[in-house]
């Protein structure tokens, strides 16, 4: 199913719920797990991404998309033009914005990335949830992660006198 | 950037209408039931795992109390830093001994909890005076088993009680690196090492290890030369204040190591290089320890003096023939008798030049320097790129420029 187009090669994603994106080769490259399947020649039909809702691929990509230009090759023009330090700060206001999602979302973006392999997106979405982790109390961080408490109360007291070097 | 054929704004929207049964359908309105009851994902170990070996050390521990997955995540965290920073302590206002038990006592309790778990990268800069050495011991056995990569120790000299004829006294020593923490099977994994205020006895190599950096480790230069000689992966050496070292001697089986630095070792005489692929070193004072041996590969050479051994007339005159491959040359010098010489050997692949002159706030740099005679050094580098001249006095002694301007002129220039 790769096609080209204005002479980019095409790569088809397709999400299980049965959704399919068409992406420069470039752009998908930016997932090592996509990356390793083009080059060992596993993409000539559509790729399924699987565990991966459209919705989430969509946001993926679109993430994909925006920083292909400073890693990829594709990008050097837009380089050549602006500076890097700019084009840096513009990346991370934009992720900034991006990353502005539900737990939810934000979550099944951690997952994607994981299983996708990319990067950046991996330790844009892990570092929100560090940051939320960081400097709150342990109610609040179950709150934030919509974790439950699943210890006895007994084995949560033990937990926290070993621990408690750590709430000083 | 054609991203898909039907983009509107920066949505990117699917290029095909889903084609689904009505079997499929309602399989799809039950996952969309079950994910309206728990809208937030469980995120699976590995994350977890790589979250939390990304948060500090305490809050990580923290995490570990919030949930068991957590806990359990908590409990395999691969990298252990304990320093008075991760350990909740920095700014700490009691007495030094007091704090050093703290310390001990937080160690111990969160390798409690990690042992027999594989620890990758375990790093301790011990803060506060005094600690009981088998404690030391034991938390290397702890931390230290096969599938270690990296160990960074730091620790305090300790006193040591002796007996002198009648009475007893006290004796400030370093800590013993036990080496014998390797010989599990972690030897095989461990990449890199740097060890601050220790001794350490090496009776044998390393196979796999990639960095060795030494700083204040009383280490002779013969138990060093036998550790490398059985060290065949060792990328970069770094020797940092090793006052034992006399005679350093790299020898020819560390294809891999490229990288030498070897800084204020006071004892050094020489060190003989016959690493065939050397090609970054920094040493410091007086020429006379630049390397010799196999140095003609030498790409990137950093020299700092801090006694006045005017370094860059020594650099200028000579080094074009020790190191006639040099692209990149730094030179930090603290005193010049000599103005730098007109030569006619010359740097013939020098990309990057860099001269920091300073006279380490004391009396003015060498006031009867003439500045101008660096021109000399510009003359010897055709294909020169980047050039930066820093100067840094105290106070100036000297005019920066004077006599006749005429004869400031040099042929060529």
């Amino acid at each position: 199913m790769a096609t080209r187009e204005a002479g980019k090669k095409m790569i088809m994603l397709k999400s299980p719920d049965g959704m399919e994106f068409e992406v420069e080769e470039a752009v998908a490259m930016e997932s090592q797990t996509i990356r390793k399947m083009i080059e060992d020649d596993c993409a000539d039909t559509a790729i399924l991404i699987p565990n991966i809702n459209s919705k989430i691929l969509s946001r993926v990509i679109e993430y994909c998309n925006k920083h292909v230009p400073t890693t990829g090759a594709t990008g050097a023009a837009a380089s050549d033009t602006v500076a890097p330090a700019a084009l840096a700060e513009d990346l991370k206001i934009w992720d900034a914005e991006f990353i502005k999602v539900n737990r939810a979302t934000r979550f099944n973006l951690i997952q994607a990335a994981s299983y996708l392999n990319i990067k950046g997106l991996l330790d844009l979405t892990s570092q929100t949830t560090i940051d939320t982790i960081s400097d709150n109390s342990l109610e609040e961080i179950r709150s934030f992660l919509s974790t439950k408490n699943d210890y006895l109360p007994e084995e949560e007291q033990t937990i926290r006198r070993e621990n408690q070097w750590a709430f000083q | 950037m054609g991203l898909t054929r039907s983009r509107r704004g920066t949505s990117i929207a699917p290029v095909a209408k889903r084609k689904r049964s009505p079997c499929q359908q309602e399989d799809d309105a039950r996952q969309a039931s079950k994910r309206r009851r728990h809208s937030v994902p469980e995120l699976p170990e590995d994350i977890w795992d790589r979250i939390l070996s990304l948060l500090p050390l305490r809050d990580a521990a923290r995490a570990g109390c919030v949930s068991r997955a957590l806990l359990s995540s908590w409990t395999r965290r691969p990298n252990l830093t304990f320093t008075e920073e991760t350990l909740g302590l920095a700014g700490n206002a009691c007495r030094k001994p007091e704090l050093a038990r703290t310390f001990q006592n937080r160690v111990y309790r969160v390798l409690k909890k990690h042992s027999g778990v594989g620890v990758k990268a375990f790093k301790l800069h011990h803060c506060g005076s005094g600690f009981n050495i088998h404690d030391l011991n034991r938390w290397l056995q702890i931390a230290v088993t096969p599938g270690i990569e990296e160990v960074v120790l730091s620790v305090p000299m300790h006193r040591r009680k002796y007996k002198y004829g009648p009475h007893y006294g006290y004796e400030w020593v370093s800590y013993n690196f036990p080496c014998s923490v390797f010989s599990n099977g972690s030897g095989n994994s461990i990449r890199h090492l740097h060890l601050a205020s220790c001794a350490f006895h090496p009776v044998a190599g390393l196979a796999h290890l990639t960095r060795l950096h030494l700083f204040k480790v009383d280490i002779t230069g013969d138990e060093l030369g036998c550790f490398l000689s059985n060290s065949f992966a060792m990328e970069e050496l770094n020797l940092t204040k090793c006052g034992n070292v006399i005679h350093l001697k790299i020898p020819c089986l560390l294809h891999r190591l490229n990288c030498l630095a070897v800084l204020q070792c006071v004892a050094l005489k020489v060190i003989e290089n016959k690493a065939p692929n050397l090609w970054i070193v920094r040493i410091d004072s007086q020429p006379e320890k630049v390397p010799v041996g196999d140095v003609l590969q030498v790409k990137d050479l950093q020299m700092q003096d801090c006694y006045e051994s005017n370094l860059v007339h020594y650099a200028r005159a000579k080094l074009p023939s020790i190191m006639p491959n040099l692209e990149t040359l730094s030179l930090e010098s603290t005193g010049e008798v000599f103005n730098t010489p007109i030569l006619p050997v010359k740097f013939l692949y020098l990309k990057n030049l860099r001269i920091f002159l300073h006279d380490r706030g004391m009396k003015g740099f060498s006031p009867g320097y003439d500045y101008f005679s660096l021109v000399s050094f510009l003359d010897a580098c055709p294909v020169l790129e980047n050039f930066v001249l820093a100067v840094l006095q105290a106070s100036v002694r000297q005019e920066l420029i004077s006599g006749d301007p005429h004869l400031r002129q040099m042929p060529e220039h």
